[in-house]
């Protein structure tokens, strides 16, 4: 009895450590991203369950959450020192912090190793990631901020494309003496009406002053008289009647549906939500970028297109930076970029990802309209410091509702600037 | 004895353990970080004293905040307690005994629906584009052409504060039922011997027995003003601009947006002292009852 019992238990105790060595080998790694909309959300499930099973032993673990609320979840996430392996960026500043406080891998040996990989991404969109020649992130959806139109109702009116300010002025007045509202426009989030300011302080700072010098924590000033000439531009056209009234109210999405149900004509939205528009609008819509402004004071770039794309990146700190780094890999393969594209219809950055039979034609056509531009400016909210962001979007929405002017709105853009000045002096 | 201490203490030690891991050191830290300059986002931290809290209170976003707390405490009070009140006292009249259970049911619902759901649904009524709010009083003959309640920074606090009430008078109102339950009966009969009218039965008998169960529901109501966060969250996010933030949004906004965690810290530190001096001010009221 004793030795059957005996043999039992070494039995039992063969099993435990069989068992022990094999979840030794066993790789688990943490993925945040933000697509955790119904169509987008089972797309990326299925590309981790396939991973899973192309690779035994590795576990992905997904973590997802809004747009709005993942920069407050890596904020939590690195201060508990609980960082995803692979995670979400945007460009410029946002990225850049990541970089600083050390939890950016450098993927430049990587992309040394295997070329294809780097070379399968759009140049404009990876280049968007390199920071003093290191890739700290690769280009996962592009991205850029365009006037979308009603076809119906350029055509109703004989309207071409605008290509200069002036033309569109034109557009907005005939339409407004009509009785449409030329732009539907929804500031409830706080980051909707900033993008115009963003775009049009593109057009009026000087590009070394926006995206050099204020871009930088360390010599943010905000004070180019560019800002605020931009911003009035912006008065004119609330002053003019050009936007629909409630501005403050409505959320981004509402504004949508509010401009599919009819209203309006225009509305300043991000290639990537081209999808929704077109089920919203059952096609009926074309797309320009923010015109030329001809004004001796618009000194910026005048020939950039105003957006960048996400991306993700690679945290050093993980315990398992080469499965992450080849998930990433996976991630951002072209089959598994054309199953994101086709099923939850997004803006891919790697080339060969859109076909015509899983894309749209205006998305084809706004991949291709990319090319005209030389180069991207990157959004405000992604470039200025997370402070300076902040004061943009609640100071933003103040000024959309013309409770204070646009010297008011720098001058408290300016008084951030100042403080991340500070702080970042040492 | 000695034992019966040792296996009371051995009781107490799990609840006293959690308590300070997870409460009374985080307290003491977050006194400590908001003495430094510190990021998320930058090892180190720089000691930079005081300097938060006088930037605080020179900050005017802050003194915003205080006002619209404030304002919440002050509307509460008559919104929640004062209405509550009133519809405490008609529930238990005896003329309405027989429907009391199904209006205590319908008051008291809303006050269990998660604020998510409360908070958009008062944020679409007041939507001036496809809410019934504007189309309602409009029908009344008012000129709503200008209304947008939570999109207007003169009105947005009124329109959370206004949802909040309609929210929770019904849970203040269970709370002063169960305070007018234990009032006994002889005592309105006496009155209603001497001729007192309902109002003086309600005024004299009713409040005066009741006083403790009001004086604690005020408590509760100004401490819970000034730790709001999910109404103004969900309804405005702080906006128009910074009309409507309250200072738990504000804090939230300095720490995970601007990413000032030592400005965020200090904020944190006086919000800590309004509520710990209400609290002690609630022990103290509760303490000197009966209940």
């Amino acid at each position: 009895m004793k030795k059957r019992t005996a043999a039992l238990l070494l039995t039992m105790a063969m099993a435990t450590s069989l068992s022990t060595a094999a979840s030794a080998e066993d790789v688990t790694i943490k993925f945040l991203h933000k697509y955790c909309q119904p169509e987008q959300a089972p797309v990326f499930e299925e590309i981790v369950k396939q991973y899973e099973e192309e690779h035994p032993g590795v576990h992905v673990e997904i973590e997802t959450t809004t747009d709005n609320e993942i920069k407050s979840k890596l904020k939590l996430a690195l201060g508990s020192g609980d960082m995803p392996d692979v995670y979400q960026t945007w460009t410029g500043e946002y990225c850049e912090k990541f970089i600083r406080a050390g939890y950016a891998l450098d993927l430049t040996p990587y992309m040394e190793e295997d070329p294809e990989w780097k070379d399968s991404f759009l140049p404009a969109a990876y280049s968007a990631f390199t920071y003093d020649d290191g890739q700290y992130a690769v280009p996962t959806r592009f991205d850029a901020e365009v006037f979308v139109y009603k076809k119906s109702v350029f055509e109703k009116y004989g309207f071409e494309e605008p290509k200069t300010w002036d033309e569109l002025m034109k557009i907005c007045e005939t339409l407004k003496a009509d009785g449409v509202t030329p732009f539907i426009l929804g500031d409830g989030l706080s980051w909707d009406a900033p993008h115009w300011y963003g775009a049009l302080w593109q057009k009026f700072v000087p590009e070394d002053v926006l995206e050099g010098q204020d871009f930088n924590v360390k010599t943010v000033t905000i004070d180019d008289p560019g800002y605020v000439n931009g911003l009035n531009y912006f008065t004119d056209l609330l002053d003019k009647g050009y936007f629909n009234d409630n501005i403050n109210s409505m959320e981004h999405n509402m504004a949508l549906e509010v401009f599919y149900a009819g209203e309006g004509a225009m509305a300043y939205v991000e290639m990537l939500e081209f999808n929704d528009i077109n089920k919203g609008l059952d096609g009926d819509f074309g797309f320009f970028a923010m015109p030329t402004i001809e004004d001796d004071a618009a000194k910026g770039n005048q020939e950039k297109l105003f957006g960048a794309p996400e991306g993700m990146i690679v945290n050093p700190n993980s315990e398992n930076v080469d499965v992450a780094v080849d998930f990433l890999k996976f991630l951002t393969s072209v089959e598994s970029q054309q199953k994101i594209v086709s099923e939850a219809g997004h803006t891919s950055c790697v080339i060969g990802a859109h076909t015509e039979e899983n894309t749209i034609p205006q998305l084809i056509d706004g991949m291709a309209y990319v090319q005209n531009f030389n180069g991207m400016s990157n959004w405000t909210d992604c470039g200025f410091e997370a402070s300076i962001v902040d004061t943009m979007c609640k100071l933003g929405q103040d000024f959309a509702a013309q409770s204070i002017t646009a010297e008011d709105y720098v001058a408290g853009l300016q008084e951030t600037a100042k403080v991340v000045r500070e702080q970042n002096a040492e | 004895m000695k034992k019966r201490h040792i296996t009371a203490c051995l009781f107490l030690a799990p609840a006293i353990i959690v308590m300070l891991i997870f409460m009374y050191i985080p307290i003491v830290q977050n006194f400590y970080y908001s003495l430094f300059n510190w990021s998320i986002y930058k090892p180190g931290k720089t000691f930079v004293g005081l300097k938060y809290f006088i930037e605080l209170f020179q900050d005017k976003v802050f003194w915003t905040c205080l006002r619209n707390n404030t304002l919440y405490a002050l509307i509460s009070l008559v919104g929640q307690l004062g209405v509550g009140l009133v519809v405490a006292a008609i529930l238990e009249a005896k003329f309405m005994r027989k429907h009391s259970g199904f209006f205590r049911t319908v008051f008291f619902i809303p006050s269990v629906m998660s604020f998510m759901v409360v908070g958009l649904l008062w944020q679409l009524f007041f939507n001036p584009n496809v809410g019934p709010f504007n189309g309602i009083l409009k029908a009344m003959g008012m000129n709503t052409a200008n209304l947008n309640i939570l999109g207007n920074p003169g009105t947005a606090i009124f329109g959370v504060i206004f949802a909040s009430q309609w929210m929770y008078f019904g849970y203040m109102a269970m709370l002063l039922i169960i305070g007018i339950q234990k009032v006994p009966d002889e005592l309105y009969e006496a009155a209603e011997i001497d001729g007192a009218n309902a109002l003086q039965r309600f005024l004299h008998i009713t409040i005066p027995n009741i006083k403790e169960m009001i004086l604690v529901d005020c408590i509760i109501i100004v401490v819970g003003s000034f730790k709001l966060f999910d109404e103004v969250f969900i309804m405005t996010n702080g906006g128009p601009g910074y009309a409507s933030e309250v200072i738990s949004t504000y804090l939230y906004r300095t720490a995970f947006r601007a990413d000032m965690m030592g400005s965020a810290s200090a904020m944190a530190v006086v919000l800590f002292v309004i509520t710990f001096a209400l609290s002690i001010f609630q022990m103290k009221i509760s303490r000197s009852g009966e209940e």
